[in-house]
C-alpha cells in the first residue's frame, strides 16, 4: 500500500468510524458503507486537514474512486 | 419484433371480443339490474312511477296499490335524464303492455340538465338495438365514437360495470328470476341525513338561478309523445321538497310556471305538492328532495288519494 | 399532448416510422420537428417561449464560452432571468391554485399556464448546462439545432427526466434504435400505461375525497386518504417516467432513470436516492454539492447547510405557499436528524434481526414521506391543519369500519363503490409486490410479451377512460 493510501485509509477509517477499512485503488461509494453524496463533502473536508491540501470543487466533483482521490492528492503534494 | 407486436394486438382484439360476448351475456343475467330486467321480464303493471332517485327512493308500488287497487312498477333509475327515463320505458315496453298511468317526476331540477345523467353504462349491454344506439350517440357522443373497437362499450365505464357483471355471473349461477328490490322501488336506505342542503347553501350562498335547458325540455318533450304515442296516460308530478331549500332557489315559481304550461300544451297534468305539512321539517326527509320512511309513508298515502280522485274527475 | 391520450397514441408510431424510415442521417431534424410539432400543440404560446429561452441559453453558452469579461455578470444575468421566470410561474400558479386543480378529477389549465408547459424543467436543464459552459466542465454546444432538441425533445418535454446536454446531445447523432432497446422501449411504455390507468387513475378519486372534499372523516379513511396520495403520486409520476424512458429508447435514446422503488427505501435520504432521482441529482449538483464544499470546513453543518438549502429551493419549485414550505422543511428535518443520529442508529440497527429493522425503518420512512406528502397535496394551510386534526380524531368518525372508513374512501356505502375500493386495494398491492420482477421482465426480455399482453388487457378491463386526466407533475 501506498503512503497516501494509508494515510487516506486513516481519514477513512476516521470520517466513517470502522477501523477494519481497507481501502484500494478501486474502492467506491458502494464499498464502503456512509459514503455518500451527503457525506462526500466531511470526507473530502477531512482529507484536505489531513494532507494540509486544497481541492477545487471540480475535483472534490471528480472523486468517484479512491484511486480518483489519490491522483489529486499526489498532484497536490509534489506541489 | 414487429411479428410479436402484432400477434399481441391480435390476440388483445380476438380476447376483448370474446370477453365483451361475456360481458353482455351477464350483464344480461343480471335482474338487479332495471334496464336488464325490465325489457326481459313480464311485470305488466297498471302504473308505472320513472325518473331520477327521488321517484326511486319514495314512490312505493305495494302501498300505491293497497290504496288503489292498482298494480305497479318502480321504472325510475338513479340520477337520469329525461332520455335516461324515455329508455328505460321504452325498454320495459319491449317485455311489457303499455301501462295505463305514467307518472313522471318533474322539477326544476330535473329541466336544468346540471343534476341528471343519461347514464350510458347501464345499457351497454343492451346495444344490439339500433333505437338505443341513437339515444347513445345522442346523449353520449365521445362514449359512442369507442364502440367501434372490441370491449370498448365495457372499458370506457369499466368502474360502473365489474360489480354488476360479478353479479350478473352470481345470478346466472343460481338461475335468479326476481330481483332484490322486486317492485323497483328501493325504500330510502337508512341514511339520516345526507347534508346535500348544508353542500347546496354552502356552494350558492346567494342562491342559484336553474335553467330552463332546451335539451331537456326537448328530451322531455320526446318522451311525452312517445308515452301518448304508445296510448299511455302520462302525469308530471313535483314531490314535496323540504322548505328550507326554496329560498335557494331563486327562480322556482318561474320554472314551476313553464313547466305547468309546458305540460298542458302537451296534454298532461302537472301535480305540484309543495305545500305538504311535511315539507317544513327535516324529520320526514333525509335529503333536499328524498323522504325518509316516515315521509314516503305519508306521500305515498297523499298521492294515492289525489290519484284516485283525479280519476274520478276524468271518470265520473 | 399527454402521454395517455389517442393523440399520443397516434403521433408517437407516426413519429417512430417517419424517423425510421428517414434514416439515421435524418433523426436530427425529424426529432426536433416532431418535438416542435408536440410543444405547438400543447399551446403556441408554450412554444414560443421555449424557443425563446431555449435560443437566450444557446446564445448566452456560445457568449460564456468566448466572452473574456463580465462573463460572470452574464452567467448570473442568464440564471436569474430563468429563475426569475421560474419563480413568477410559480407564484401565477399559486395565485390561480393551479397546482391543485391538477389533483381534482374534472382539472383545467389556465392558458396562462400552457405557456409554461415544460418550463419548470427546461429551465432546470438550461440553468445546468450555462453552470457547465460557465465552469468550462463542458464545451458551448455549438448547433442551435442541437441545443433546441435537447430543450424540446418531446418524450421529456413536459415534465422531465432532466437530462444535461452533452449526454443527451451525443445520443441524438447515433444511429436508429437496436432490437433490444425497441422491444425494452414498448413494454416500458405498456407499463407506463397501466399504472397510469389502472392504478394512479384509480386511485385518485379515492384521494379526492379525503382531500379537498368539505367531508370530515375520521382518523383512519384520513391516514389512509393521505398514504395513498403518496402511492398515487408514485405511480402518476413514475408512468410518465416510464412513458418518457420507453419512448426514448424507441429513437435510440437512452433517458436518466426517474426512480428505483422508493417505498423500499430504509431511510429517507434513502428515499432520495430512488423518488426524481434525475431532479435531486440536478438539486445535488447546482445546489447541494456547492454549498457543501463551500462550508466543508464545519464539519458536519456542510451537509445540514446543503440539505437545508436544497430543500427549500426544491419546495419553492414545486410551489410557492406554506405548504410546500412545510413539506420542504419536513424533509429538511427528516434529513438533518438521519445525518446526526447516523451512527446511533446504525448502532441500534445491528441489535436487531435484519428482516425486522429493515421492516421497522421502511414503514417509518413511508409515513415520514406520507405525513410531508399532506401538505403537498392540501390545496392551503387551512385545510392541512383540518386533515391533522382529522388524524387526531377517533379512527372510524364513530360511526364504524364500513361507514366511518371504507364508504369514506370508496365514495359510498353502496356495494358497487366498496367492490371498486377493493379492486383497487388489491390491484395496487399485488403490483406493489410485484414491481420488482415486472421490470426485471423487461430488462431481460425473457416473458415479456405475455407480461405485455396480460397488463393491457388489465388496462381494459380495469383501466379508467372516462375522465380527463393528466401526470400531476405536468404542473411543474
Amino acid at each position: 500500500m501506498s503512503h497516501t493510501l494509508e494515510e487516506l485509509n486513516k481519514v477513512f477509517c476516521t470520517v466513517f468510524m470502522k477501523q477494519d477499512l481497507v481501502l484500494t485503488p478501486a474502492t467506491d461509494a458502494s464499498q464502503v458503507e456512509g459514503w455518500d453524496s451527503l457525506t462526500h463533502m466531511v470526507l473530502i473536508s477531512e482529507t484536505e486537514k489531513h494532507f494540509g491540501i486544497h481541492f477545487t470543487f471540480d475535483e472534490t466533483m471528480s472523486f468517484h474512486q479512491v484511486g480518483d482521490i489519490l491522483k489529486v492528492i499526489d498532484k497536490h503534494l509534489r506541489g | 419484433m414487429y411479428k410479436k407486436i402484432i400477434l399481441v394486438l391480435i390476440g388483445l382484439v380476438l380476447l376483448l371480443a370474446g370477453l365483451e360476448k361475456c360481458y353482455d351475456y351477464f350483464l344480461k343475467k343480471n335482474v338487479n339490474l332495471k334496464s336488464s330486467y325490465v325489457a326481459t321480464h313480464r311485470i305488466g303493471a297498471d302504473v308505472v312511477f320513472l325518473g331520477p332517485c327521488e321517484p326511486l327512493w319514495m314512490m312505493d308500488p305495494s302501498r300505491f296499490q293497497k290504496y288503489t287497487g292498482l298494480t305497479a312498477y318502480n321504472l325510475a333509475t338513479v340520477h337520469a335524464s329525461f332520455a335516461e327515463n324515455e329508455v328505460m320505458l321504452r325498454l320495459y315496453l319491449e317485455g311489457n303492455p303499455p301501462p295505463k298511468y305514467l307518472f313522471l317526476y318533474v322539477t326544476t331540477e330535473s329541466v336544468d340538465g346540471s343534476f341528471n345523467v343519461f347514464n350510458t353504462y347501464a345499457f351497454a349491454q343492451l346495444l344490439d338495438r339500433p333505437w338505443l344506439r341513437e339515444f347513445v350517440q345522442r346523449e353520449d357522443p365521445t362514449y359512442s365514437r369507442w364502440l367501434r373497437l372490441p370491449f370498448m362499450r365495457y372499458a370506457y365505464y369499466g368502474n360502473y360495470v365489474h360489480f354488476n357483471l360479478v353479479q350478473g355471473i352470481k345470478h346466472r349461477w343460481e338461475n335468479r328470476a326476481v330481483p332484490y328490490f322486486k317492485d323497483g322501488y328501493v325504500p330510502p336506505h337508512g341514511i339520516i341525513w345526507d347534508g346535500r342542503l348544508e353542500l347546496f347553501e354552502k356552494t350558492f350562498p346567494n342562491g342559484r338561478v336553474f335553467l330552463w335547458n332546451p335539451k331537456e325540455i326537448s328530451a322531455l318533450k320526446s318522451l311525452i309523445d312517445y308515452a301518448k304515442g304508445q296510448g299511455i296516460r302520462i302525469i308530471l308530478y313535483e314531490s314535496p321538497m323540504l322548505n328550507e331549500i326554496k329560498p335557494f332557489v331563486l327562480n322556482r315559481e318561474e320554472i314551476k310556471q313553464k313547466i305547468t304550461k309546458f305540460a298542458g300544451e302537451n296534454g298532461a297534468p302537472y301535480w305540484v305538492f309543495d305545500t305538504l305539512a311535511i315539507s317544513s321539517s327535516r324529520a320526514c326527509f333525509f335529503s333536499i328532495l328524498n323522504t325518509n320512511e316516515r315521509g314516503s309513508d305519508s306521500f305515498n298515502h297523499t298521492f294515492a288519494n289525489f290519484f284516485l280522485d283525479f280519476r274520478k274527475r276524468e271518470q265520473p | 399532448m399527454q402521454f395517455v391520450s389517442l393523440s399520443f397514441l397516434v403521433f408517437l408510431p407516426v413519429v417512430w416510422l417517419v424517423v425510421r424510415l428517414a434514416g439515421p442521417a435524418h433523426k436530427r431534424a425529424l426529432l426536433l420537428l416532431s418535438s416542435l410539432l408536440f410543444v405547438g400543440w400543447i399551446s403556441l404560446g408554450a412554444l414560443a417561449v421555449l424557443l425563446f429561452f431555449s435560443l437566450l441559453t444557446f446564445y448566452g453558452g456560445l457568449a460564456l464560452s468566448s466572452a473574456s469579461s463580465f462573463r460572470k455578470q452574464l452567467f448570473i444575468g442568464l440564471v436569474l432571468l430563468q429563475a426569475a421566470s421560474l419563480l413568477l410561474l410559480k407564484y401565477v400558479e399559486s395565485g390561480n391554485a393551479g397546482l391543485h386543480l391538477l389533483f381534482h378529477e374534472a382539472g383545467y389549465r389556465a392558458d396562462l399556464i400552457l405557456f409554461a408547459a415544460g418550463f419548470s424543467f427546461y429551465a432546470l436543464q438550461h440553468i445546468a448546462y450555462l453552470s457547465a459552459v460557465y465552469h468550462r466542465r463542458t464545451v458551448a454546444e455549438q448547433s442551435p439545432f442541437n441545443f433546441l432538441l435537447f430543450s424540446a425533445f418531446f418524450p421529456k418535454f413536459q415534465s422531465g427526466p432532466l437530462e444535461e446536454a452533452p449526454q443527451l446531445i451525443a445520443q441524438f447523432q447515433t444511429g436508429n434504435a437496436r432490437p433490444d432497446q425497441l422491444q425494452a422501449g414498448v413494454h416500458r411504455i405498456i407499463l407506463g400505461i397501466f399504472k397510469k390507468m389502472v392504478l394512479a387513475d384509480r386511485l385518485a378519486p379515492i384521494v379526492g375525497r379525503v382531500f379537498s372534499s368539505g367531508q370530515v372523516s375520521g382518523s383512519g379513511a384520513t391516514a389512509a386518504g393521505v398514504c395513498l396520495f403518496t402511492v398515487q403520486l408514485y405511480f402518476d409520476f413514475s408512468a410518465y417516467s416510464d412513458i418518457a424512458i420507453g419512448t426514448g429508447k424507441l429513437f435510440g435514446i437512452e433517458l436518466t432513470e426517474n426512480f428505483n422503488f422508493p417505498f423500499r427505501a430504509t431511510s429517507v435520504s434513502d428515499f432520495w436516492r430512488r423518488w426524481h432521482i434525475s431532479l435531486i441529482n440536478w438539486f445535488g449538483k447546482q445546489v447541494f454539492n456547492p454549498v457543501a464544499y463551500r462550508l466543508r470546513r464545519f464539519g458536519v453543518m456542510a451537509i445540514l447547510g446543503g440539505v437545508w438549502a436544497t430543500f427549500l429551493l426544491s419546495g419553492l419549485w414545486h410551489g410557492i405557499g406554506m405548504t410546500f414550505l412545510i413539506w420542504s422543511l419536513l424533509h429538511a428535518l427528516y434529513l438533518s436528524f438521519e445525518t446526526l443520529t447516523k451512527y446511533k442508529r446504525l448502532g441500534w440497527s445491528q441489535r436487531f434481526p435484519v428482516w425486522l429493522y429493515t421492516f421497522w425503518s421502511t414503514t417509518i420512512t413511508f409515513l415520514l414521506v406520507c405525513f410531508s406528502n399532506l401538505f403537498f397535496r392540501s390545496a392551503d394551510l387551512s385545510e392541512a391543519l383540518q386533515l391533522l386534526r382529522q388524524l387526531m380524531t377517533t379512527p372510524f368518525g364513530g360511526k364504524g369500519l364500513i361507514a366511518g372508513f371504507l364508504s369514506v374512501l370508496a365514495g359510498g356505502g353502496y356495494q358497487e363503490a366498496l367492490f371498486n375500493l377493493g379492486v383497487t386495494g388489491i390491484l395496487v398491492l399485488l403490483f406493489l409486490i410485484l414491481e420488482k420482477s415486472l421490470l426485471q421482465r423487461i430488462l431481460s426480455g425473457k416473458g415479456v410479451w405475455l407480461q405485455s399482453f396480460a397488463l393491457l388487457l388489465l388496462v381494459f378491463v380495469f383501466g379508467i377512460f372516462a375522465h380527463s386526466d393528466y401526470f400531476i407533475y405536468l404542473q411543474f
